[in-house]
Parts: structure tokens; C-alpha cells; sequence
């Protein structure tokens, strides 16, 4: 017999409510839906289900049944905190399930190798090294990652487009850093000009930005690109996806709870948590990272509360952290179609975060470049966060196309509009901030917002 | 379906409207009434000729350019003028009866500038005025590599804070601890001339930007100041408040006060006061330009001889027509507890965040309150929209 799960996370505002709570009975009327009705501080989860035989002519309810948190019976509950455990050795005592220290390291190695674009006394080879880290070579000053097996450059653009997109994601990356050695360190007190690199001053004796002949910071090129080709290239495009979830027999180890050997968790959970753990690896803390907001994260993390913060998209936040949640509680009972609902909202929700980021900054650089006496350092600075930004629109994925909001070759199009080097253009010095409003309305357009919320 | 399904469904529906109801009554009352303030704002403002008698935007506008501005950049060219002198009298003897009447034209021209730094509008904001006249703290070191290399371009960005008032502080108190010495600065027999060309052309870049915004105020700009107003977002008044209160906020209350307590950092920060070198003068420094910013706010002439419309009377004419709160009252009461906190700091706020940083920690929390009628309930009273933001901070 088929029968259709449908399920109701409900959180409701528990003062003066419960009684009504007990009498409250639902009728599963779509797959998946989230009523988040947050006004008050204390929240309860409930979860109701439904089973509706589709045999019966009558379309007539077998079961209704309410489900409080503490007792469930079907279905499954949503953690308040991202907290999952099973007494994997049968000790009788519950282990977390929760993993994902190689994300941790990962994105530590690339905060570092952010600071080291910066550090002029760096050579070429230590950045490459650093990038491409190899277990026991001395690359980072944090002697933990030296240890480490994990490496930054075996990660970018891993799964997106073909081989060759992904070879030249790496060159791409590996270009900006030995420019930077090569072409900016050495000028690192010259005054830069257009053609010209070097560092320049914001205005009213603000901070130096360090850039390249055509006004970009390729250290910022380097740190925004990281954002789409590592952190959300491996998430959305990697371990969130059916294909890698329900890789070998993940299914099958699901359902009879095989764990991996010496590990609480089984290879789906871990595959999911990895992915948890690319956006929240360096969250002050990683299972509730939204109550407790901050981190020493400069990637995605850092920019999804950035934008949360700005009034036109609060509660995106939420809606990730939660999305996260629904779909690893979903995984943990065998509801894929959950499972893969919260991730197509987690998909489209952390594209959008890196397309109001690029928006953003492109029309910073087009408000900056509009006054009359343009604070160019300040300009630069907004436009090179912006060139990463954009550049990680390649990485996105667009849940209703199954394909990224952007290609590469579109996004390459972009870049050489916002920054012009061909028939001797100087780039960042040259774009006019007509072009910029132009090539930010592109993509608020693409994910449906506005230039004026960017 | 059966019976009993539909009832639970439509009780299930009743709950959840029930639920986002109560919801919103709890949360937005307070949005809603601001919602009408606004609504019914645009509606007296937008009616010019129910305004026509009592308030115009041109007579504000005439008030401020005429009575407050461009007497007050007068004021600041006069005291560049005689500052001119002082430096060239001290250049061509460097001597301590010469360097005690510089250090008094530099004291004075910085009060007067305190009295036009608000007015970041027309020429002033297109040179960046403020940017090459009052950048702190000072970047002691650049400045000096640069007065010692020489062939300086004192337009570039880069050298923003190594000019301006802090850098002539330096050039006058802060190179040595007695007067003696730092005349030693300049009468030593290879570097001296540099510092004294040094000291010449900061002196006379301050003069000629002060001349070219004064200029460009009295033969082209007043009027078109006067011209544009309209309630249009680009239009002067607008345009105007939104410096005022920017100033307010940015230069005054984070600049002289917030930065120095230490609000922005783990700890007290002597080093960013204004006139750091000096020491015993960033108290009046910020005392005057408190007292020109509440003499703009209620119109009252430069020389202090009168007054005309101002943001203090267009309040008073909206809330003639409504029973809201006495507004620009609360905001002239707002400046005389300020000052009242302000007349018990140090003469040196340098030395007042060293013995008692909470006094100025206070003093911050009062300015920010004038900040939130300002900002919000002004605003909000005239339809203008805030036009700034604040930076991204890295």
C-alpha cells in the first residue's frame, strides 16, 4: 500500500497556546511547509503527520494524529539546535552524530592563506604550497594544519561544469595570488595610478588598498572567489546533492543505521554535515549559529549575516540554519523528499546570498564612482570584493534549472564589463558606473530583487 | 472528504490566522503610528500653499546661506588670512614671540573651522573639504617623510592625513616637548627650510580651498542653494539636513568624542582627540562646534545678532497643526544637557580619557539622543529621507 507522509514542522509561540496546541489537529495539504511563526521567545516543535491511504476511492483520513516533540511516534522532530546522536557502540548512552572537523580545517588553511596576501615578504611557491597543503609540510602558523591531510586547491570548482571549467577555476585562482606577489608586493609603496599598481589611500586618511595596474585588489579577488568556488561549490554542488548523498549504498546504510567504522554517524549523515560544515566550520557556535551570531569565518558565513542584517532580507539567516536542520532530521529517518526540499531551499537561498552580495558591491562602486570627487581606494575596494562576488555566481545553483544562476562563460562576460582590460582599458579606473548599474540590474534581475534593496 | 476533516481544517485555519494576528498587534503598533506621522507629514509639506504664509523652504534657505554660511566661511578666510601672516612672519623669524602668535591664529582659524565643517555641501563637498583640512589622527610619520623628501602633491589622496589643522598642530606643538626646540625644527641648517616650506604650503593649500568654497558660495552656488527648494531628495534642504545631521553624528559625536572613549575599540584611545599635540584645546574645540550646530538648528545669524527660519521653526510650524510632542524643544534641552556635561570634562579630552573615560562615555550617550530625534523623529516630521549609510567596516 502507498501512502504519502506529509508533514508539518510547526515551532508555535508556547505562552497561552498549549491547550490550544493539544486540540489542534492537521490536515496534510502539501508536502513540506514550514510555518515559522517566531513572536515570542519560548517555542515548542511539534511535528503532526498525516497518512492518507491514495487506494481509498473516498480520499477518506486512516490516521490523524498529533505528535508533540517528546513523544513522537511518526515522522520525525526538528531540533531547536543542530544536535543529532545515536548510541552507535550500544552503550546506552547517545553520541553526537554531528562531524565536520575537515571543513573546519579547511576553511582555517584558507583564512590564512588570506592573511598571507598580504604579508609582502611571502613568496610565490609559499602560497602555492599553502593552497595545494600537503600532509607535514610547515605551511601555516596554526601547527595543527600542518598535520593535516586536507588541502584547499583539491576543493575548487570541483563540481561544477567540466574538467576543464574546473582546471581553469584553479589557474584562475593561482593567477591572482602570484600576481600579487609578482606584480603588486613589489609596488607595495608606490602610489597607484591608472596602468599603475600600488597602494592608494581612502579618503580623509583612511586605510590603504593594495592593487593591481587596473585597480584590483587580487587578495579580495582571491577571498570573495573562495566563497562561490570553495565554500558554496562544495555544498550546493557537492555533498548536498541526491547524487552525492545517495551515493553507493547510502540508502541501503540509512535504513539499517550501518554507521562507518569507529564513527557515530553513517556515510549520508556525514555527507550532509560536511556540507553543514563549509558554511559553518568557523561559527562561534557551529550548532546554533544563528542565536549566537559571529565567527571567524571571511567567507560565506561572514556575508550570510551581512545580509541578514540588512532590513530588505532579515530572516535569511533562519531559513538556511533551519532548511539545514529540517533536511538532516528528514535524512535521519529516510524522508528524502524532504531531505532534498530543504536543500533546494538551502541552494536558492545561499546563491542569493552571494548575488546580493556581488549587487551590492557593484553598486557601491557605481554610487562611488557618481560623486565628484570619487574616493577611488574606497571605489576599488567595493569593486574587488564585487569581482569575487561575481565570479561566484558560477557556483551557484538554481533549483527550478538544476543549473547555476550563471555559467562561467556569462560570468566571465560580466567581469570583463565591470572590469575592462582588453584594447588597452585600465579596468577598475576606467568603468563608468553606468555599466555597473547595468551588470548589478543583471543579476538583481536573475534572482528577483531590486537594485534599490541590493 | 469527509465532514469531520473539513471542520478540522477550517478550525486549523482559524488557529493560524488567530496566531499571525496576535502576532502583528503586538509587534507593530508602534510602525503603524509612525506610518501615519509620515502620511500625514507628506501632506503639509506637499501643500506649498497652505505653507506659503508662515514657512517656505527659500526662506530657510536664504536664512542659512546669508545669515549662517557664507559669514561663517568669511570668518574662517579671515582667520586663514591672518594665519598666512603668522606662518610667514614665523618662516622668516623663527623665533618664540613669532611661534606664540602663530600658535594663537592656528587656534583661532580651528575654532572658526568648527563652525563651517558642517556645511559639507557645493564646492566644499565637491573638493572634499573637510578631507584635506581636519583629517585625525594625523599620520605624524608619513607627513614627515614627506616634508623631508619633498616634490609633494598635496592633492593626492594619500596625503589627506598629513595636512590640515592637525598637521600644522604637530608642525607647532608636537615636534619637540619645549617651544625652544621646535624652533630648532626650523632653524636647523639642513632641514629647516623644508619644514619651513613644509608649514608655508599647508598654510596656503588650507587658504586657497577656503577662498575657492567662500568664492564659489557668494558668485554661484548661493543661489543656486536658494533655487533648489524643492522637497525633492536632491533638492537643498534635503540635501542640507542630511549633512547637518551626518556631521552630527559622524564628526562630532564618534569623531571628537565616541572615537577617543573608546566606543569603537577595547579601549580609551588619547591619541584621537583633536588637537592631540596641543593638548588643553580639543574641550573648546568640541564646545564650538556644539554651539554651532544648535545655532544652526535654531537659525540664529553668525553674528549672533538675530535669527531666522530654521529647522527649529519649520518643527514648530508642522506641530502647530498637530498634538505631537514640543519636538524642538526637546531638542534645544537636549543640547543644554550636553553642554552641561560637556563644561565638567577636562580642557584636554586627551587627559579626560585617561582619569575618567566614562565622562565622556556620557557625554557620547547624550549626544546620541539628540541623534535619535534628529535623525528619526526630525526627519521623520519633515519627510526626508536619510541618504547615507554606514560603512561596510572592512
Amino acid at each position: 500500500m502507498d501512502s504519502i507522509i506529509s508533514k508539518f514542522a510547526i515551532v508555535l509561540p508556547t505562552k497561552a497556546r498549549m491547550s490550544l496546541l493539544k486540540k489542534l489537529f492537521l490536515y496534510g495539504l502539501a508536502a513540506s511547509i514550514i510555518f515559522l511563526l517566531s513572536c515570542e521567545e519560548e517555542s515548542i516543535n511539534v511535528t503532526g503527520e498525516v497518512i492518507e491511504d491514495e487506494t481509498d476511492t473516498e480520499n477518506e483520513i486512516d490516521t490523524v494524529t498529533l505528535i508533540e516533540a517528546d513523544t513522537v511516534i511518526f515522522g520525525f522532530a526538528v531540533p531547536e539546535k543542530y544536535l543529532f546522536f545515536r548510541d552507535a557502540d550500544g552503550d546506552g548512552v547517545n553520541d553526537t552524530t554531528v562531524s565536520f572537523d575537515g571543513q573546519t580545517t579547511r576553511l582555517k588553511m584558507a583564512v590564512e592563506l588570506i592573511d598571507v596576501l598580504k604579508d609582502t615578504t611571502a613568496s610565490a611557491a609559499r602560497l602555492t604550497s599553502m593552497f595545494a597543503h600537503e600532509e607535514g609540510v610547515e605551511d601555516f602558523l596554526d601547527v595543527e594544519l600542518n598535520t593535516s591531510s586536507k588541502q584547499i586547491r583539491n576543493k575548487i570548482g570541483a563540481n561544477t561544469g567540466s574538467t576543464v571549467d574546473t582546471d581553469a577555476v584553479r589557474t584562475d585562482v593561482t593567477t591572482w595570488m602570484t600576481s600579487q606577489v609578482n606584480d603588486v608586493f613589489p609596488n607595495w609603496s608606490t602610489e597607484a595610478s591608472s596602468g599603475v599598481a600600488g597602494k592608494i589611500q581612502e579618503a580623509g586618511g583612511g586605510a590603504n588598498r593594495y592593487v593591481n595596474a587596473y585597480g584590483l585588489e587580487l587578495d579580495q579577488a582571491v577571498s570573495k572567489a573562495l566563497i562561490g568556488a570553495f565554500v558554496a561549490d562544495q555544498a550546493l554542488n557537492g555533498y548536498l546533492t541526491p547524487t552525492k548523498l545517495d551515493g553507493g549504498t547510502n540508502r541501503a546504510d540509512q535504513s539499517s543505521g550501518s554507521v562507518l567504522e569507529g564513527k557515530a554517524y553513517t556515510n549520508m549523515e556525514h555527507y550532509w554535515d560536511e556540507g553543514y560544515g563549509y558554511i559553518y566550520g568557523l561559527a562561534e557556535d557551529g550548532m546554533d549559529p544563528v542565536t549566537t551570531p559571529g565567527s571567524a569565518d571571511k567567507f560565506l558565513l561572514k556575508y550570510i549575516e551581512k545580509v541578514d542584517s540588512d532590513t530588505d532580507f532579515t530572516g535569511i539567516a533562519s531559513r538556511i540554519f533551519d532548511a539545514f536542520k529540517l533536511g538532516r532530521a528528514a535524512l535521519v529517518v529516510g524522508d528524502y523528499t524532504t531531505r532534498d526540499d530543504a536543500a533546494k531551499d538551502i541552494m536558492a537561498e545561499i546563491s542569493k546570498v552571494i548575488a546580493i552580495r556581488a549587487a551590492h558591491y557593484l553598486k557601491a562602486g557605481q554610487e562611488g564612482k557618481a560623486e565628484a570627487t570619487p574616493d577611488m581606494a574606497n571605489v576599488f575596494h567595493d569593486l574587488s570584493e564585487g569581482y569575487g562576488f561575481v565570479y561566484s555566481l558560477q557556483f551557484t545553483y538554481n533549483p527550478e534549472t538544476g543549473a547555476p544562476y550563471f555559467t562561467r562563460a556569462e560570468v566571465l562576460s560580466m567581469l570583463d564589463k565591470v572590469y575592462p582590460t582588453s584594447d588597452d582599458q585600465k579596468g577598475f579606473w576606467e568603468v563608468t558606473p553606468e555599466v555597473l548599474e547595468a551588470v548589478a540590474t543583471e543579476i538583481t534581475t536573475a534572482f528577483g530583487f531590486t537594485y534599490e534593496n541590493a | 472528504m469527509n465532514k469531520k476533516l473539513v471542520i478540522l481544517s477550517v478550525f486549523a485555519a482559524l488557529c493560524f490566522t488567530n496566531l499571525m494576528v496576535s502576532c502583528s498587534d503586538d509587534e507593530n503598533i508602534e510602525v503603524g503610528e509612525a506610518d501615519q506621522n509620515t502620511v500625514d507629514a507628506v501632506d503639509n509639506i506637499d501643500e506649498d500653499a497652505v505653507l506659503g504664509e508662515a514657512f517656505t523652504r527659500g526662506e530657510m534657505l536664504t536664512n542659512w546661506a546669508d545669515h549662517i554660511i557664507i559669514p561663517a566661511f568669511e570668518a574662517l578666510a579671515d582667520d586663514m588670512d591672518s594665519l598666512s601672516l603668522a606662518a610667514n612672519t614665523f618662516t622668516e623669524i623663527p623665533n618664540q614671540e613669532n611661534l606664540i602668535n602663530l600658535k594663537q591664529s592656528w587656534l583661532n582659524a580651528y575654532l572658526a573651522w568648527q563652525t563651517v565643517a558642517m556645511f559639507d555641501i557645493g564646492m566644499a563637498e565637491e573638493i572634499t573639504l573637510r578631507n584635506y583640512m581636519n583629517v585625525y589622527p594625523l599620520d605624524a610619520e608619513g607627513m614627515t617623510t614627506t616634508l623631508l623628501a619633498g616634490g609633494y602633491d598635496l592633492t593626492s589622496v594619500n596625503r589627506q592625513d598629513e595636512q590640515g589643522f592637525p598637521a600644522l598642530d604637530y608642525l607647532l606643538h608636537g615636534l619637540a616637548n619645549s617651544e625652544a626646540e621646535i624652533i630648532t625644527f626650523y632653524t636647523d641648517e639642513f632641514n629647516g627650510p623644508k619644514y619651513k616650506i613644509f608649514l608655508t604650503d599647508l598654510v596656503e593649500r588650507m587658504r586657497s580651498l577656503t577662498y575657492m568654497v567662500l568664492i564659489d558660495w557668494k558668485e554661484r552656488y548661493r543661489e543656486e542653494f536658494i533655487e533648489r527648494d524643492g522637497s525633492g531628495a536632491t533638492e537643498s534642504v534635503n540635501s542640507m539636513v542630511n549633512a547637518y545631521i551626518y556631521y552630527f553624528e559622524k564628526f562630532l559625536r564618534s569623531g571628537k568624542v565616541g572615537i577617543p572613549a573608546g566606543i569603537f575599540s577595547n579601549s580609551p584611545l588619547t591619541d584621537r582627540v583633536e588637537a592631540r599635540y596641543r593638548g588643553n584645546v580639543s574641550k573648546e574645540l568640541l564646545t564650538t562646534a556644539l554651539h554651532a550646530t544648535q545655532n544652526f538648528f535654531n537659525g540664529l545669524h553668525f553674528d549672533g545678532g538675530a535669527s531666522g527660519m530654521s529647522l527649529q521653526g519649520w518643527i514648530d510650524h508642522l506641530e502647530e497643526t498637530r498634538d505631537t510632542n514640543d519636538l524642538d524643544s526637546l531638542i534645544n534641552n537636549q543640547f543644554a544637557l550636553i553642554h552641561a556635561q560637556v563644561v565638567n570634562l577636562n580642557d584636554d579630552l586627551g587627559v579626560q580619557v585617561t582619569i575618567d573615560y566614562r565622562g565622556m562615555l556620557e557625554t557620547y550617550d547624550l549626544m546620541q539622543e539628540n541623534i535619535i530625534f534628529m535623525k528619526v523623529d526630525m526627519l521623520q516630521l519633515f519627510d526626508i529621507k536619510v541618504d547615507y549609510v554606514d560603512a561596510d567596516g572592512d
